[in-house]
């Protein structure tokens, strides 16, 4: 069982990686998530890689992605992940779940 | 997943990542050993990938054993119920657990007195009663 901060954490990759896997029109290789997440997040935010590929591998088994090899833009072998319908039940939740954390620490912060 | 795979994938990151370098303008050496720099521990994060394909796999065989001690300790208690009277004859009229056993019904109490006897002993009683109080 992890801490309280490990699976928020935890979470909050689960919800960045499904989120961009979900908004992309094609399988994407692992390089190409963190590359969009640090994109669209305006250099922000910046996956790790040593907490992505595990995190993959993990949703992979879980079900909520699927995966299979492919060939990259250069011509090479690289395993891609894809949204799978589990994974948008699940990217649904997330995101709720985020949105009520970000309401309460708004709460908080301002209290009325 | 094989270890292959798993090495093949997480050099693929690192082969981009050292090529956006090259052309962001570095040496390829520089390139790759600033790559291999942010992505870390390689060999760390292979035994992470490996512990969360164990772990589901675990999570698996754990699920299907459980199951099959489950329906092999099912089928041996109905098969054993099933074959108790043919092995052991006199095992048919021993009761068994989670069986509804027909009892017979409790004895019903036999006819009471009459109007008339319960009348008569209630007078005998008051009777003896009105003697004493005469007597006294």
């Amino acid at each position: 069982m992890g801490t309280p901060k490990r699976d928020h954490l935890q979470g909050s990759l689960d919800l960045l990686v499904l989120r961009t896997l979900a908004s992309s029109r094609e399988p994407l290789h692992g390089y190409a998530i963190t590359d969009h997440i640090h994109r669209l997040s305006k250099d922000a935010l910046r996956v790790e890689e040593g907490s992505l590929y595990p995190a993959l591998h993990r949703m992979d088994e879980a079900g909520w992605i699927r995966s299979e090899w492919g060939v990259s833009e250069n011509n090479r072998r690289a395993r891609y992940y894809a949204i799978s319908a589990a994974g948008r039940r699940r990217l649904t939740r997330l995101e709720q779940e985020w949105a009520d954390h970000i309401k309460a620490v708004k709460r908080v912060l301002r209290p009325a | 997943m094989g270890d292959d795979d798993l090495h093949t994938e997480v050099q693929f990151h690192i082969d981009m990542r050292t090529e956006r370098h090259v052309n962001a303008g570095m040496t390829p050496e520089d390139a790759e050993a600033l790559a291999r720099r942010q992505f870390g521990d390689v060999e760390a994060v292979m035994n992470a990938m490996r512990r969360a394909r164990l772990r589901s796999s675990r999570i698996a065989v754990i699920a299907l054993a459980s199951a099959s001690i489950i329906a092999a300790v099912i089928w041996t208690y109905s098969s054993s119920l099933a074959n108790a009277p043919v092995v052991f004859p006199g095992i048919a009229d021993v009761p068994r657990p989670m069986q509804f056993v027909k009892r017979p019904p409790p004895p019903r109490p036999g006819p009471g007195p009459t109007w008339e006897e319960f009348v008569a002993k209630v007078n005998t009683f008051g009777d003896g009663k009105r003697e004493k109080s005469r007597r006294r």
